[in-house]
């Protein structure tokens, strides 16, 4: 079989197969009959489809496959040269991330796209592009007739993807995640918690007396603020875990169970922290809070060192809510009790006045 | 000892643990009589095998246990003209009922023992097909006799073929 880069000199390959259920992983996921795709919901089937069809690549439903994925990508690799993307929940990108960026022959994935995500986007990725010949009137057959590979427009229509999902999940201003994105990962996340009995915390934080920074020093040196908090809170942080700015001075960090540690650990830590706050999170809270009472400001003059100071309120899946929407009520009621006794202080939720810096 | 003097480009695919008795012996076997033979580690390398070796007569030998994951997806798979698939009941409790089930309505043939492949070696080069067409008609209408008599086994059928095999997982 040919390799999808050598198109332009082979006859190429036109079609898309979707392995697993593809309703979890797109947004336009009944209107795949209008797109030059194929779905096979078994993974052997999949398996069974790829290598017998020509494709032009092969998209793979990481969902609800964790045990399965490893074999089915080497058989993929073993049985079929099409580009392998992985389509991937939010809470599945650290091990997309590992797949895709395995060097030489280990590399068992091409690409990956967060989920949810659409076809035209999966197209894309896949090097197919969709024209339509007959001045716009595209029916389904004009578009699978027309679908072609043409690589380097590809690369360039999928940075313009790519650039597109940046902006609309991330903050500008400090390169963190925004809010929309954070409410969507702690959508997907806390569905996975569910399922595989996982931990989830929610801390929600604001900086103590911003307005009256903002106002004295100016809005750039608000900005500078806000630079630094995602800075420090992203650097105190595991790499899994997605720290985000969800309006003004608030932020949002959610801490969750690393993906990549075996289930074996994790589950024994599940047992000893199911009706406690996962020492963890509250070790990492602490962390940032006494990091950014450290960090040194110029631009808030000579005295800027070791004034700010931030409040906060924690909230863990599943004893203090079931739902993104009741983390982030407690998460919230905690942090304006923080700030109503005094700030530059983090309260767990359920834990009346308890702050973290009393626990050990 | 049989050979494989037909000529189409027959192959084994045998899958399971490379150490394992089941994968050392059909290697063997199949080497002896000097048939092409594709070991795979599991099920998912099996079916790429398959789906690769399309158009030669193929026989896949497994551990009930692999073949049977995914709710016995492969059992339909390997139930194309040229290919017969047998399984090796393992040890008391590696396979379901459900896992047997699923191999006897796709006409899988069933091994108590892993010197039966012996047997199923040589059974399955004597009927093999007329050089040059692995998807003649004669066995195409064998295959889909084969499926259709397992399809239209009685339910009583297969539960007295389900004490047998649990007698046999005991």
């Amino acid at each position: 079989m040919d390799r999808v880069s050598d198109s332009m000199a082979a006859p190429a390959f036109r079609r898309v197969l979707l392995i697993g259920d593809i309703s979890k992983a797109l947004l336009d996921a009944a209107y795949v009959n209008r797109y030059p795709c194929e779905v096979r919901t078994s993974i052997l089937e999949g398996i069974d489809a790829a290598v017998r069809g020509r494709f032009a690549a092969v998209g793979i439903v990481m969902s609800g496959i964790a045990p399965q994925l490893g074999p089915a990508l080497k058989a993929l690799r073993e049985g079929t040269k099409a580009r392998v993307l992985l389509l991937a929940q939010m809470h599945e990108e650290p091990i997309a991330r590992r797949l895709v960026e395995t060097p030489g022959d280990e590399k068992l994935a091409d690409a990956y796209l967060v989920c949810p995500t659409c076809l035209a986007s999966l197209c894309s990725h896949a090097g197919i592009d969709q024209e339509t010949e007959d001045g716009g009137q595209t029916t389904e057959g004009s578009r699978l007739a027309s679908c072609v590979l043409r690589p380097p427009e590809f690369a360039e229509l999928e940075q313009k993807i790519r650039h597109l999902e940046w902006l609309a999940t991330t903050d500008d201003l400090t390169g963190l995640k925004n809010r929309r994105y954070i409410w969507e990962f702690a959508r997907q996340i806390l569905d996975h918690a569910r399922q595989a009995k996982g931990r989830v915390t929610l801390l929600v934080f604001d900086i103590d007396n911003f307005k009256h920074y903002n106002d004295v020093y100016g809005h750039l040196a608000g900005d500078e603020i806000l630079r630094q908090a995602g800075v420090l809170m992203r650097r105190c942080c595991r790499s899994h875990d997605v720290v985000g700015r969800i309006g003004g001075d608030e932020f949002a960090v959610i801490f969750w169970d690393d993906p990549n540690r075996t289930n074996s650990e994790t589950e024994r830590e599940r047992r000893a922290a199911t009706a406690e706050h996962p020492s963890e999170a509250i070790l990492l809270a602490k962390r940032f809070q006494k990091e950014f009472g450290n960090a040194d400001l110029h631009l808030l003059g000579p005295h800027g060192e070791g004034v700010l100071t931030i409040s906060g309120g924690l909230a863990s899946f599943p004893r203090d809510g079931a739902t993104v929407q009741q983390l982030f009520e407690r998460a919230d009621l905690a942090l304006r009790d923080a700030k109503g006794r005094g700030k530059n202080r983090i309260y767990l939720v359920g834990e009346p006045q308890s702050d973290i810096a009393d626990i050990g | 000892m049989a050979k494989d003097d037909s000529g189409l480009g027959a192959c084994v695919v045998v899958v399971g643990d490379p150490g394992s008795e089941l994968v050392r012996t059909t290697v063997r076997l199949a080497r002896e009589r000097e048939i092409d033979v594709a070991p795979c580690g599991d099920v998912y390398s099996a079916v790429a095998q398959t789906a690769k070796a399309a158009g030669r007569r193929l026989l896949v030998v497994g551990q009930i246990a692999e073949l049977a994951r995914e709710n016995g997806v492969f059992f339909g798979i390997a139930a194309a003209p040229a290919v017969r698939c047998c399984c090796l009941l393992g040890k008391s409790g590696s396979a379901g009922r459900e896992d047997l089930l699923a191999a006897l309505r796709a006409g899988v043939t069933i091994l108590g023992d892993v010197q039966d492949v012996q047997g199923v070696l040589k059974d399955w080069l004597t009927t093999a097909p007329s050089p040059g067409a692995p998807h003649s008609g004669r066995e195409a209408s064998q295959a889909k006799r084969r499926a259709q008599d397992a399809a239209d086994a009685s339910y009583e059928d297969l539960r007295a073929t389900e004490a047998e095999l649990s007698a046999l997982l005991e």
